[in-house]
């Protein structure tokens, strides 16, 4: 039978569920569904709630209006880079390197491992200004310093944890504990894909670690489970099951999914359930994304320019190939990529972990691939509607890490939630900017903070979507990525 | 169902609606009344915010109330003299309610309402489920000679109404599978379903009956129905937040799969979960059960505030107990009172408190913990032995206790005090004693180095020293702990001038509480034996001393006093003792204190001997629940605005009034009491909330289809009466029995009906609530998995024990902590292929294949499950390394265990998978296939026919 003629039905039987009248009729009995719209003013002028149905769950919506960013890239340094030996030049800390903290510093103050009265350290790496705006890099991302125009700095981001695994948590889903939304399902969950070959939200892991809370990271939440991200890899299958058992040809496979094909459509037949559409759909598409998967991930075939660009290497797990990757899926119409490089955790306390140690190879595994992306998207006119973001999970001490009150062999930093540094670039951001200052040693924000929910709340924006209307019922509550605090769109970033 | 992308309380409710008021001649308040009011005036006028002290949440704040204008809100009978009436229906711009310039006006069919409503006396019905149900009248229908109970001819009475009719019985093997899966989560075998065939034309009433009581009585019933239980209760085999590491707690689940299977009834499987501890004479099994609260994150990360973490546990059991058992969004009122419901923000405080004061507290051993028995037959004799022990540690404790509290204890002045490290310490006189205090930062492994010169000690010998232990800001630290300290070790010697030291032995301790962490009459001596309080300080704390012989010192000796505290909590907070003063004595009693001959000595021997034996049974661990001592209860306080760290006004614990109104709770209320509460004769939720559960397990949704909300804003049950009927069924008539309550439902002809739809049925009722045909489910995600193991041949028959670790994808694996293993049983091995609810469950890094068919990775009470639809599942049950070892085994059973021609085999093969027999279309379609394969790849056929039989859409619904 023809599959053509099914699918139509699907989408057709879709689409009577989304009729005005049958969605008032539905109003008039779920008062749950009257007093959530009601809030927005009049249910009639559009919904809080993304209306995605099981049939398709990842079809394109539209945002609450016309946002910049069609897609986002998201750049996270797992475990807190150091602002300090990176964009947040202070002069005066250099002055006061050596020299014992303020009791002032410390009082009130919850540190992981910092004890007793340690020293102020200074900034380890010599800073100059770049570009037409004037940016301040220091000399461990040479080839990103030639793109900073491109970029906009917030130097004053906060959070209210100074723990990895619940500040990682803050970053992606605006929340400490897990089991909320990452901003990934927020957004999948809001506005779909632009191509349901391909997975929605992707993840993508370098660094030879994963995250302390792992794929709490990229969880759907409370939101249906569909939105969790899905993470592709270098290395074995690029996706979970992607590839055919052994000895299973693509022929074979199609003629297995024909032979279901007619089966399901004579059970369709006998019981009339249009479930059994979906699920022939649903094995169709998975025919498709298993060629169109593999092909996303196949960063060989790129030229060789494009790889020196990256400077990438395949068939090996990397920050630089999981950013030409990103480029990949962004282009064939992934909406969001998250990527995740492990080993920031400078505190000084072994090699790999030093500010002068380990710190340099991240900087140097880290700075080409993330010029050549802002440079690659813009060449190929995908900058101005990809939203791109780098952060970490918390700032860094202005402070040298004393572990057990004892000056150390290496140098490091410890945790600082009051502020730390992120970038954006792309997608509605206004380049070239720097938005807000840190007080004299960089330890908190002295102009402008940005709280996390202001953070969100922005990146939210660029996409076009209210986000006190991108809300979700549970526990009782409407659930927002930007939690039940005010939070305002960053307006000075804004292009 | 295309319900399941929308959230919870969007589900659609189709046209049904229309046809409602036929159904139900006079205003109703809460049907009719309440819905306009949560639509265009609680916003204002509400819980939350309540303009002109106007609440339409509440009753007296509506009727006969008078508002700031001066007029009752609502006269009842008198739609003249209510100001509400006036307000809705004016011209007057600025008077009109709702707020024209905000807000649609109100329709003329809801102002007529409102009028009828007011003039009929404005009956303030409440919320239906805050009413106690009571068994409905049962309506006739004409569909009786179909209806197989009082069940069925609710439903066709509604199905009357609306014009439609029940659909024939299913075929004999799709009714069997409909009841295996659902009853058991396992299909049945090609001999059950040639068993059934035949039973089934002989007399299809005694087949059904048969079969559904010998699924019952299986021990895979049990493995089932505990699945939804454990996403209640958010049940999982690691503690989440940090490094997730595994938690030993798998005693729990069993215990719930045991439940389930001895068919304990629910009032008593409430009070176990809820306060089995507090039990008189707990056995085993009650303290296991009581690790339903244990299943709460935890965080062991270096630096986290274990204080932080024990009160969001505390906030979680109050949130989950709310929805598991009543499913309301109570989690609501912790930041104000409820905007719909008539529930206070103070009353989330007060049930809280029934839970602020158990012993745990986000501690990485995750203590307090007992051990299970491997072998049931010592449970008894554990139980006993564990009580025991805590009696005999009580009254040895009690005897020290009591001469604690009668010794006329000196201060001790002139203390010198200094620490191992750089933290200072500075000694200040107070009335009658020294009190040392650190200065600054503290370092963390401080030790407090005391010196006591001879002099301080007074004349004669000394036969007691005290420790007092303050946290720094007493007052505020009954609600506001600080961090606690931990001694776990303590050194003494006297020094004489010359620098010599002789070390003193002491010969007991006597702490201020009988456990936790610390044994009474134990010396701290470094071996795990310590004494503390962990990880918070709220009270002043108490430690006595006994030397083995009495002290006298030299003039020009000194006493050195040695206390260690090095433990860190989570990564870098000291434990230390910030603030303490030292006492002694010279009474005589103490250094006769159980000594052999004494009168507790008998009672210290036979506690020795019990706390031997108990350790000597081997078995498992498990967290439970514990009361902490009266005297060390944490005072609760709401939380301002939500936030735990700023603390409001004291309260104390106590329930809903709304509720209690309803079914009233005996005092005095402890937890206990509260657990009672929940089961009690009148409770108007329990009951509906359960049996609604099991409807939508079996039915796809729920009679209330918002399993999430029973509260105003949840959806309305498409069958109000029914829900009564069965809650009533369930709580009176079976004595909270369930599986009698199961057994009923799925002997109903509703649930037997065939689940063929035609389309003008589904366009009248897409979603089947009404029942005008059988239902037609996806598997969930351990079905799929399990069915797949079962027609394959491979499935353990293990029940119970360690979570496993079945094959998982190269490259998940890869934990934070890595000594957490994922260790893969070799093929053959019995653990490789067991039912997925002993699947070890981590929160971090969900088992791939259930997380992909919608299953919750645990961290919150899930009530329920919302099935989606992506190609990633295709994957799993076409690729998933699982399915293919599976669908290679059922390939060999087509080739070898089936008999006949290829057509034959596939005949069978097709019944197994589906429960009915092929036509001759779908066989020939088979047929193609195996030759088009057997031509390119031969010994590929029968796994590529086995994963045809296993991706058929019949074969994943069911």
């Amino acid at each position: 039978m023809k599959l053509e003629s099914l699918l139509n039905e699907t989408r057709l039987r879709t689409l009577e569920h989304e009729t005005r009248r049958q969605f008032l009729s539905r109003c008039t009995t779920g008062l749950g569904a009257m007093f959530l719209a009601g809030k927005s003013g009049s249910f009639a002028s559009g919904l809080d709630y993304s209306t995605h149905d099981t049939a398709n769950p990842f079809n394109a919506l539209p945002p609450h209006f016309r946002g910049k960013a069609k897609r986002v890239i998201y750049l996270h340094m797992i475990g807190a880079p150091s602002q300090l030996e990176l964009f947040d030049y202070k002069p005066d800390l250099e002055r006061l390197d050596g020299q014992a903290c303020p009791q002032s510093f410390l009082e009130g103050k919850d540190f992981a491992f910092i004890q007793g009265t340690p020293n102020m350290l200074g900034p380890q790496y010599p800073f100059k200004q770049h570009g037409k705006s004037g940016a301040w890099v220091s000399d461990r991302l040479p080839f990103f310093s030639k793109v900073v125009d491109d970029v906009s700095f917030i130097k004053t981001l906060q959070t209210d944890q100074f723990n990895h695994g619940p500040a990682q948590l803050m970053v992606h889903s605006g929340q400490a504990r897990i089991g909320y939304p990452s901003i990934g399902s927020w957004v999948t969950w809001g506005m779909g894909t632009e191509n349901e070959d391909l997975p929605g939200f992707v993840v993508l892991l370098s660094g030879g670690r994963q995250p302390r809370v792992g794929k709490a990271l990229w969880s759907s939440g409370f939101l249906p489970s569909v939105y969790q991200g899905v993470q592709c890899r270098s290395v074995g299958d690029p996706v979970l099951n992607v590839s055919n058992p052994e000895g299973i040809s693509r022929d074979i496979r199609r003629s297995t999914l024909d032979t279901l094909k007619t089966l399901n459509t004579q059970t369709h037949e006998d019981f009339g359930d249009p479930e059994t559409l979906t699920r022939i759909a649903q094995y169709e598409m998975a025919f498709r994304m298993q060629m169109a998967v593999p092909d996303a991930m196949d960063i060989s075939k790129e030229p060789a320019e494009v790889h020196e660009l990256y400077g990438t290497a395949p068939g090996k797990e990397s920050f630089a190939n999981n950013c030409l990757l990103a480029r990949r899926l962004v282009e064939r119409g992934t909406r969001y990529v998250q990527l995740f490089d492990w080993g920031w955790d400078s505190h000084g306390a072994g090699e790999a972990e030093a500010l002068n140690g380990g710190f340099q190879d991240k900087c140097r595994e880290v700075d080409k691939p993330m010029a050549a992306l802002l440079t690659d998207l813009k060449r190929r006119g995908l900058l101005e509607d990809t939203l791109v973001v780098w952060s970490g999970e918390f700032g860094r001490t202005p402070m040298r890490e004393n572990r057990n009150g004892r000056e150390m062999k290496l140098i490091g930093r410890d945790h600082n939630p009051g502020a730390f540094t992120a970038w954006m670039a792309g997608g509605g951001i206004k380049p070239g900017v720097t938005y807000g200052e840190t007080d004299e040693v960089g330890y908190s924000a002295a102009v402008n903070p940005v709280p996390m929910e202001n953070y969100h709340a922005t990146m939210l924006h660029l996409l076009g979507f209210d986000h006190k209307k991108l809300n979700y019922p549970f526990q009782g509550l409407d659930q927002r990525l930007t939690g039940v605090k005010d939070a305002k769109v960053i307006k000075g970033l804004l292009a | 169902m295309i319900v399941s992308l929308r959230p919870p309380t969007f589900a659609p409710v189709l046209a049904l609606s229309a046809l409602a008021p036929t159904a139900y001649p006079e205003v109703d308040f809460a049907r009719d009344i309440q819905p306009i009011l949560n639509q265009n005036c609680v916003e204002c006028h509400g819980g939350v915010k309540a303009a002109g002290d106007v609440s339409f949440v509440y009753e007296d704040r509506v009727v006969n109330f008078e508002g700031k204008s001066g007029s009752p809100v609502v006269k009842p009978g008198n739609v003249g003299a209510s100001e509400m009436f006036y307000r809705v229906t004016t011209d007057d711009e600025d008077d009109l309610m709702p707020p024209p310039d905000e807000h649609e006006t109100l329709s003329e069919e809801d102002i007529a309402l409102i009028e009828e409503w007011i003039e009929g006396g404005a009956k303030w019905s409440g919320h239906w489920a805050f009413q106690t149900p009571s068994k409905p009248p049962v309506p006739e229908t004409k569909f009786d000679d179909q209806a197989t109970g009082d069940l069925d001819r609710f439903l066709f009475n509604r199905l009357e109404k609306e014009g439609l009719k029940p659909s024939t019985v299913e075929g004999s093997g799709r009714l069997l599978r409909r009841l295996s899966l659902g009853l058991t989560g396992l299909p049945p075998n090609v001999s059950e379903l040639n068993a059934f065939e035949v039973a089934f034309e002989n007399d299809s009433q005694v087949a059904v009956e048969n079969v559904v009581d010998d699924l019952i009585s299986r021990p895979a019933f049990g493995e089932r129905w505990a699945s939804m239980w454990l996403d209640l209760v958010r049940y999982a085999d690691s503690g989440g937040l940090g490094q997730d590491q595994k938690r030993t707690i798998w005693a729990y689940r069993d215990w719930v799969v045991k439940a389930f299977n001895d068919d304990l009834p629910f009032d008593q499987f409430t009070i176990k979960q809820l306060a089995g501890d507090l039990l008189p004479r707990p056995t085993i099994g009650d303290l296991v059960a009581t690790a339903c609260q244990r299943n709460t994150q935890t965080n062991d990360e270096g630096g986290t505030d274990d204080e932080v973490f024990r009160v969001e546990a505390v906030v979680d059991r109050v949130n989950t107990t709310w929805q598991t058992w009543g499913s309301l969004t109570f989690g609501c009122v912790q930041c104000h009172d409820h905007p719909y419901d008539p529930l206070r923000n103070e009353e989330y405080y007060q049930f809280m408190a029934f839970y602020n004061n158990s012993a745990d507290s986000d501690l990485s051993d995750e203590a307090p913990l007992i051990t299970v028995p491997d072998d049931v037959r010592l449970y008894n004799e554990a139980a006993a032995l564990r009580q025991g022990i805590l009696e005999l540690k009580e009254s040895i404790w009690e005897s020290g206790m009591g001469l604690q509290e009668q010794t006329d204890w000196r201060g001790v002045k002139g203390l010198k005090v200094k620490s191992n490290n750089s933290t200072k310490f500075s000694v200040v006189e107070k009335l009658g004693h020294d009190e040392f205090f650190t200065e600054g930062t503290v370092e963390t492994k401080t030790h407090n180095l005391i010196d006591v010169p001879a002099a301080s000690l007074g004349d004669e010998p000394i036969t007691a020293l005290l420790l007092t232990v303050l946290p720094y800001d007493p007052e505020a630290s009954v609600s506001n702990p600080e961090w606690g300290f931990l001694v776990n070790d303590l050194e003494a010697s006297v020094v004489d001038q010359n620098g010599e030291k002789e070390p003193i032995a002491f010969r007991l301790s006597v702490p201020d509480v009988p456990w936790m962490p610390t044994d009474p009459m134990n010396v701290i001596e470094g071996n795990g034996k310590n004494w503390g309080a962990d990880s918070r300080i709220h009270y002043t704390r108490k430690l006595v001393l006994v030397p083995e012989v009495p002290l006298s010192l030299e003039k020009d000796e000194v006493l050195a006093f040695h206390i260690h505290c090095d433990k860190t909590g989570q990564g870098s907070h000291p434990m230390a003792i910030q603030r303490g003063q030292l006492s002694s004595s010279s009474d005589m009693r103490w250094t006769r204190l159980g000594k052999k001959g004494s009168e507790t000595f008998p009672r210290i021997e036979e506690l020795a001997q019990a706390l031997k034996r108990l350790s000597d049974i081997p078995g498992t661990t498990v967290p439970i629940m514990h009361r902490r001592p009266d005297k060390l209860a944490r005072p609760t306080h709401i939380f301002e605005r939500g936030n735990a760290m700023v603390k409001g006004d004291l309260v104390f614990a106590g329930l809903p009034k709304t509720l209690t109104k309803v079914a009233p709770a005996n005092g005095p209320l402890d937890r206990l009491e509260m657990a009672r509460w929940w089961v009690s004769d009148n409770h108007p939720l329990t009951a509906r909330v359960f049996v609604n559960r099991i409807w939508a397990q079996l039915f796809g949704i729920g009679i209330v289809p918002t399993l999430e909300d029973f509260g105003s804003s949840g959806e309305k049950p498409t069958h109000p009466e029914l829900l009564d009927y069965l809650a009533v069924r369930f709580q009176k008539d079976y004595a909270f029995g369930v599986k009698a309550i199961i057994r009923e439902v799925v002997l109903s002809h509703a649930y037997r009906q065939s689940s063929r739809v035609t389309p003008e049925l589904l366009e009248q009722d897409p979603d089947n609530r009404l029942l005008a045909r059988g239902p037609r489910l996806r598997l969930t995600a351990e079905m799929v998995r399990d069915q797949t193991l079962a027609m394959s041949g491979l499935i353990g028959s293990k029940r119970g024990g360690s979570p496993v670790h079945p094959p998982l994808p190269e490259g998940v694996w890869r934990p934070f902590a890595s000594r957490d293993k994922w260790e893969t049983p070799e093929v053959g091995d019995e653990d490789r292929y067991r039912r997925s609810i002993y699947t070890y469950v981590k929160r971090t890094i969900p088992f791939p294949t259930f997380a992909t068919f919608d299953a919750p990775s645990r961290e919150f009470c899930s009530p329920r499950r919302l099935s989606s639809n992506t190609p990633l599942q295709a994957l799993v049950t076409l690729n998933d390394m699982v399915f293919v070892e599976c669908a290679e085994a059922l390939g060999k059973r087509l080739e070898s265990d089936f008999s006949g021609s290829t057509e034959e085999r596939l005949v069978q093969a097709h019944r197994l998978a589906t429960g009915r027999s092929a036509n001759s279309k779908q066989i020939e379609e088979l047929v193609g296939l195996h030759d088009e394969v057997h031509a390119q790849s031969p010994d590929k056929v029968w796994l590529v026919l086995a994963q045809v039989l296993l991706n058929l859409d019949e074969t994943l619904t069911y």
